[in-house]
C-alpha cells in the first residue's frame, strides 16, 4: 500500500510540476510537450492510488468505481506516455531520414499484436486483465521506449551546447524511462494466455497423446527472467518495488532536469542581455566612429577648400591633402605623382609619413606595375595578398620597410590621367570599398587645386597684360599728351623767342609750366594709385587712410577719415577692390575739378537696403551741375563698379556747395540672402577682376 | 491455439506479403521500365526489395517458433517428395535466396537489369510454389474445415491482397524517405506516376472482394458439411464471432480506405506526403483483418479422430 502510494505520489508530482511549468510558459527544451507529460503524470498517479484504495476494506461499488476507473486510466497512460515519447524523440531536431521508415515497419508487427490482443478478448478472464497487460504492451512499452530514448537525444543534445548539468540529468531520465520500460511496460500481471502467460507462469508443455504435462517450457532461457516471481527471488523485493524506484527516479531526473535547465537558461538569459547590451554598445560606439570620422573627412575637405578659395599655393594645398589623407586613411605613406613634361614618367612630388608630409626636393621617379595599372584603367587599384612583393615595390621609398599593402587611384583631368595618388601600408590590410571612395575624393580635390592653380596663373598673366595695358593707355593719354604739348610748347617758345616777343613767351612759359604740374600731379597720382593695394595684412580701413593721407600731402588737401566700423568691414574682397577704385576715381576728380580744400570720406554701416557698407566722399569744391556732365565718363565707371558687385552709387552736386559722392556696398552676409544677386556679382566681378588692376 | 502456434499466422502472413509483394513490384517494373529513368528504376527496387528480404527472413526465423527442434529444421527437406511440407520448405528457401540474389544484385551491379529481371521471375515462380505448397499442406481429410480447393484459392488471394496493399505502404513510406533525405529527387520516385499506383489500388479492391467471397463461401460449405464442419460454424459463429465480423470488417474497411487514399493521390499532387498516415492506419487495418482471418483459419479446424 505505502509502495503504491509513493509510486502514485511520484507520478503526481511528475505532473503537477510539468503543469506548473507548462502554465508559467517558461522556454524549456520539451515545452510542447508539457502537457502530455502533465497529464500523464496525473493520471498515473490517480491510477496508482485507485489500486491503494483497491486493497483497503471498500465496498463493492467503490471497488466497482475503482476497477472502472483503473480499466480506463490505464491505457489512457499509455497513450499518452506514447504520444509523450513520441513527441521527446521528435522534437529535439529532424530525426535521420531513415527513422521515415520505422513507422512503416512497425505496422505488421504491431497488428499481429493488436490481432493477438483482439483474440485474447474473448477468453473468459476479467475485462480489466487483457486491459491492463495490453495497455502495458501496446502503449507503456513502446510509450516509456520512446519517453528514455527521447530524453537521451536530449542529453546529447544538451552536452553539445555545453550544458552538462541538464544532459546528466536529460540521461538520468532517459535511462529511468528505459528502466520504467522494463518493470512497468514488460513485466505484467499474471493471465492464462500470451505473452503473459509466455513470461511468466504458462510454461508447461502439455503431451497431446499422454495427457501428461511435461517439464517448464523455457524458450532460449529469456523467459524465466521476467517473473514475477523470479524478480523477488532475484532481488528480495516484488516488482512493485522497482516499479517505485523507477518512478521516483524519472520523476527526479525529469524533475530536477527542468529546474536546472530553467536556471540555466535565466542565467543564459542574462548572458544574452549582457551580450545585447554590450552589442549596442558596440553598435553606439560604431555610429559615434564613424560620425567622428564623416566630421573629420568633412572638416578635412572644407579646410582644403577653403584653402583653394582662399587662393594658397598650390604645394601647400596638395601637401594638407596628402597629410590629411595619410591620417585619415590610417595609412603609414602616401605619395602623390604627377606626370612630367613629357607625359610620360611620373615624378614623385609630394609625399607623407608618420614623419610629417613634405615637398620633394629632387622628384623620383615612379615605377610600379599597380600604379601603371591604376593610370591605364583610370579605376582604384587595390593590392591583393597573393600579389608578390615585386608588385608592391616602389610604393614607400622607404630604404628599409617594404609595403604590405597599397591602394591607387589615378587623377585624370579632362579625362587625361595627369598623375596618381596612392596610401601604402607596411602591413597586409585589406581595404574597403568605403577607403577607396575616400582616397578619390582626396584624388579630385587634389586635382582642383591643381586645375585652381593653373587658372589662377592664367588670370595672373591676364591681369598683368590688362595692367600694362591700362598703364600704356595712361601714359598715351596723359603723359605722352602733355609731353607732345610740351614739345609743341617748346617749338612755340622757340619762335616768340626769335621773334622776341617776350610777353608772349612768357605766357606760354606759364602755360607750359601749368601743364607739366598737371602731368606732375597725374603721374603722382598714378602712381600712388598702383601703390595702394589691398594684398598687404593692414586691412581696408588702413589702405584707404594711408592713400588719403598721400592723397592730401601731394595736393595740398586736407584729408579726413571718418571710420565708423571698428570692425571687420565683411566686404567681399571683389567688393573691396572696387570700393578702392572708386574712392580713387572720386578723390581724382576732386583734385581734377573741384578746387577744393578739404575732402572727407565716412564709412559706417547701414541696415537699408540690407546690410551694407556705406562710403561718402564729400568735399567743399565749386560743385557742378549734373547736367552739365550727363555723360562723365568717370562717374559712369564709377557707378558701372558698384553695379558690378550689388551695390549702389549716388553723386549729388550743386554749384558752389561741394560734392557728395554715396556708395553702398553689400556685406557678405547680405549678398548670401541673395543669391542671384550674388551670382550676378559674381559673373561681373569676374569681368572686373580681369579688366582692373587687382592687387 | 497457444502462443506456440501463433508462429503459424506469422510465417505465412509474412511470406504471403513478401510474395505478393515481390510479384507486383516486378510488374510495375515491366510496367514502368521504359517510363522511369535510371533513377526511378533504382528507387523502385531499393527499398522495397529490402523490405520484403527482411520480411522473408523474419517469416522463417518465425516458422522455427513453431518447431520443437529448431536447429534440426532442415531435415525437413528430406521428404521432398512426399511431403508438402517438406516442398514449402524447399521453395521458401529458394524463394528466400532468389529474392537475396536480387538484392545483392541490385546493390553490386544495378546496371544488369536482364539478369536481375530473370532472377526476379524465378524468384516469383519458387514464391507460387511456395503459396501452393503452403494451401496444400492443410487439405487434409481429418480437417474438415481446411479440406477444400477453397483453401487453395483462399491462400492465393490473400497473396494478392496482402502483396498489393504491403507494396502500396512500401512505395508511399519510399516516398515519404526520399523527400526528406533528398527532395529534389522526389519527383522521380513512382508515386509522382500514380498509374501504377491506382492499378494496385484497384487490385487490392478486387483482392478484398474475393478473399471475403471466399470466406463467405467457406462458411456457405461448413453450413452443408458433416459434423466436423458445423462444429467449425458454432466455434465461428459462437465464441469468435465478435473476431469473425471484426475480421471482415477489418478487410472491408481498411482495403476500401487504402484504395480511396491511393486515388486521392491525383488530387493532392504535391501534398502526397499528408496521406502518409491515412495509408499506414488503412494498411494496419486491412493486416489486422487478415492476421484475425489467419487466427479463425487455425481456430476453427475441428480434427476427425485422433
Amino acid at each position: 500500500m505505502i509502495i503504491n502510494f509513493v509510486y502514485g505520489l511520484s507520478f503526481a508530482i511528475l505532473g503537477l510540476v510539468a503543469y506548473f511549468r507548462m502554465r508559467e510558459g517558461i522556454e524549456l527544451p520539451l515545452k510542447k510537450q508539457m502537457p502530455w507529460l502533465a497529464a500523464f503524470g496525473i493520471v498515473n498517479g490517480l491510477a496508482a492510488w485507485s489500486e491503494m484504495f483497491m486493497a483497503t476494506d471498500i465496498s463493492h461499488t467503490t471497488a466497482d468505481l475503482l476497477l472502472l476507473w483503473g480499466s480506463i486510466a490505464r491505457p489512457l497512460t499509455g497513450l499518452l506516455l506514447l504520444r509523450f515519447g513520441w513527441g521527446v524523440l521528435r522534437e529535439l531536431s529532424p530525426l535521420p531520414a531513415w527513422a521515415t521508415l520505422i513507422p512503416g515497419i512497425l505496422i505488421v508487427p504491431v497488428a499481429f499484436m493488436i490481432a493477438y490482443a483482439s483474440t485474447t478478448f474473448i477468453t473468459p478472464s476479467p475485462i480489466n486483465i487483457p486491459i491492463d497487460i495490453w495497455s502495458r504492451y501496446l502503449l507503456y512499452l513502446p510509450g516509456a521506449i520512446l519517453a528514455g530514448i527521447g530524453f537521451i537525444r536530449q542529453s546529447r543534445a544538451q552536452s553539445r551546447e555545453g550544458i552538462y548539468d541538464v544532459s546528466r540529468l536529460m540521461l538520468g531520465a532517459g535511462l529511468a524511462f528505459l528502466f520504467e520500460a522494463f518493470v512497468v511496460g514488460l513485466i505484467v500481471p499474471a493471465a492464462p494466455y500470451g505473452p503473459a502467460s509466455y513470461y511468466n507462469y504458462d510454461r508447461v508443455v502439455y503431451n497431446a497423446f499422454s495427457g501428461e504435462q511435461a517439464d517448464l517450457y523455457r524458450p532460449y532461457g529469456l523467459s524465466a527472467w521476467l517473473d514475477y516471481a523470479q524478480v523477488l527471488n532475484l532481488t528480495g523485493f516484488p516488482i512493485e518495488f522497482w516499479r517505485m524506484l523507477s518512478a521516483i527516479a524519472v520523476t527526479f531526473f525529469v524533475v530536477r532536469g527542468l529546474d536546472v535547465f530553467e536556471t540555466f537558461r535565466r542565467h543564459q538569459l542574462e548572458l544574452l542581455q549582457v551580450e545585447r547590451d554590450r552589442a549596442q554598445r558596440a553598435a553606439f560606439e560604431a555610429q559615434l566612429a564613424a560620425r567622428y570620422t564623416a566630421e573629420n573627412w568633412t572638416n578635412a575637405l572644407v579646410s582644403i577648400n577653403r584653402k583653394i578659395a582662399e587662393l594658397n599655393s598650390v604645394d601647400s594645398i596638395l601637401l594638407e591633402i596628402i597629410e590629411n589623407a595619410r591620417l585619415l586613411l590610417h595609412a603609414d605613406f602616401i605619395g602623390l605623382a604627377l606626370m612630367d613634361d613629357d607625359g610620360g614618367n611620373l615624378e614623385l612630388k609630394y609625399l607623407a609619413t608618420e614623419q610629417g608630409s613634405q615637398m620633394t626636393t629632387q622628384p623620383a621617379r615612379v615605377e610600379n606595375a599597380l600604379i601603371r595599372r591604376a593610370i591605364e584603367t583610370g579605376q582604384p587599384v587595390f593590392s591583393r595578398v597573393s600579389d608578390p612583393d615585386s608588385q608592391l615595390a616602389g610604393l614607400s621609398f622607404h630604404p628599409q620597410r617594404s609595403v604590405g599593402s597599397a591602394m591607387i587611384v589615378c587623377l585624370s583631368l579632362d579625362n587625361r590621367p595627369i598623375g596618381v595618388l596612392w596610401i601604402a601600408n607596411y602591413a597586409q590590410l585589406s581595404y574597403s570599398e568605403t577607403d577607396s571612395i575616400y582616397l578619390e575624393c582626396m584624388a579630385d580635390q587634389a586635382v582642383i587645386a591643381i586645375q585652381h592653380g593653373l587658372m589662377m596663373s592664367q588670370l595672373q598673366s591676364f591681369s598683368i597684360i590688362e595692367e600694362r595695358t591700362r598703364i600704356a593707355r595712361e601714359m598715351h593719354d596723359g603723359l605722352a599728351q602733355v609731353l607732345g604739348y610740351l614739345n609743341l610748347q617748346v617749338q612755340t617758345l622757340d619762335s616768340l623767342y626769335a621773334q622776341e616777343k617776350h610777353e608772349s613767351f612768357l605766357t606760354e612759359l606759364d602755360h607750359m609750366r601749368e601743364a607739366i604740374r598737371v602731368a606732375h600731379a597725374d603721374v603722382r597720382e598714378n602712381i600712388l594709385s598702383l601703390r595702394t593695394t589691398l594684398a598687404s595684412e593692414k586691412g581696408l580701413y588702413s589702405a584707404i587712410d594711408e592713400y588719403l593721407e598721400e592723397f592730401g600731402i601731394q595736393n595740398e588737401i586736407r584729408t579726413r577719415l571718418i571710420n565708423r566700423i571698428d570692425c571687420d568691414p565683411e566686404l567681399s574682397s571683389v567688393s573691396e577692390v572696387q570700393m578702392v577704385c572708386i574712392l580713387q576715381e572720386a578723390l581724382t576728380n576732386v583734385r581734377k575739378h573741384s578746387h577744393a580744400r578739404a575732402v572727407e570720406v565716412t564709412i559706417e554701416r547701414v541696415d537699408e537696403p540690407n546690410d551694407s557698407i556705406k562710403m561718402e566722399v564729400r568735399d567743399d569744391g565749386i560743385g557742378f551741375e549734373e547736367k552739365d556732365s550727363p555723360r562723365s565718363f568717370g562717374l559712369q565707371t564709377m557707378r558701372e563698379r558698384a553695379h558690378s558687385i550689388g551695390g549702389e552709387l549716388h553723386v549729388t552736386s550743386a554749384a558752389g556747395v561741394g560734392t557728395r559722392v554715396v556708395g553702398i556696398f553689400p556685406c557678405l552676409s547680405s549678398e548670401s540672402i541673395h543669391p542671384p544677386s550674388i551670382e550676378m556679382v559674381s559673373n561681373q566681378s569676374s569681368k572686373t577682376i580681369n579688366g582692373s588692376s587687382l592687387p | 491455439m497457444n502462443v506456440r502456434e501463433w508462429a503459424l499466422p506469422v510465417y505465412t502472413i509474412l511470406m504471403q506479403t513478401a510474395m505478393g509483394s515481390l510479384f507486383f513490384l516486378w510488374l510495375i517494373r515491366i510496367r514502368e521500365s521504359r517510363r522511369l529513368d535510371q533513377y526511378g528504376k533504382n528507387r523502385l527496387l531499393q527499398i522495397p526489395l529490402t523490405i520484403i528480404l527482411v520480411t522473408i527472413f523474419f517469416a522463417m526465423v518465425g516458422a522455427h517458433f513453431h518447431l520443437s527442434k529448431p536447429f534440426l529444421s532442415l531435415l525437413a527437406v528430406s521428404n521432398f517428395r512426399t511431403s508438402w511440407l517438406s516442398r514449402e520448405i524447399v521453395f521458401t528457401i529458394l524463394f528466400f535466396f532468389l529474392t537475396f540474389a536480387i538484392w545483392l544484385l541490385h546493390r553490386l551491379r544495378p546496371s544488369a537489369g536482364r539478369l536481375i529481371d530473370i532472377i526476379g521471375w524465378g524468384a516469383i515462380l519458387c514464391g507460387w510454389a511456395m503459396i501452393y505448397c503452403m494451401a496444400r499442406i492443410y487439405l487434409l481429410p481429418t480437417q474438415i474445415s481446411w479440406n477444400s480447393p477453397t483453401t487453395i484459392l483462399h491462400y492465393i488471394g490473400t497473396t494478392f491482397l496482402l502483396g498489393s496493399s504491403a507494396l502500396l505502404a512500401i512505395l508511399w513510406m519510399d516516398q515519404r524517405f526520399v523527400s526528406v533525405r533528398n527532395p529534389q529527387s522526389a519527383e522521380q520516385t513512382l508515386t509522382r506516376r500514380p498509374e501504377a499506383l491506382t492499378l494496385l489500388a484497384v487490385i487490392v479492391l478486387a483482392a478484398a472482394i474475393l478473399d471475403i467471397s471466399i470466406e463467405l463461401y467457406q462458411i456457405a460449405a461448413l453450413r452443408v458439411g458433416s459434423g466436423p464442419a458445423r462444429t467449425s460454424l458454432e466455434l465461428l459463429f459462437g465464441l469468435y464471432q465478435p473476431l469473425l465480423f471484426m475480421r471482415i470488417g477489418l478487410v472491408l474497411i481498411g482495403s476500401s480506405w487504402l484504395a480511396y487514399n491511393t486515388l486521392q493521390l491525383k488530387r493532392l499532387q504535391n501534398r502526397s506526403h499528408d496521406q502518409l498516415l491515412p495509408v499506414y492506419a488503412s494498411f494496419m487495418l486491412l493486416m489486422i483483418g487478415e492476421i484475425l482471418g489467419r487466427f479463425l483459419f487455425y481456430a476453427t479446424h475441428v480434427r476427425i479422430g485422433l
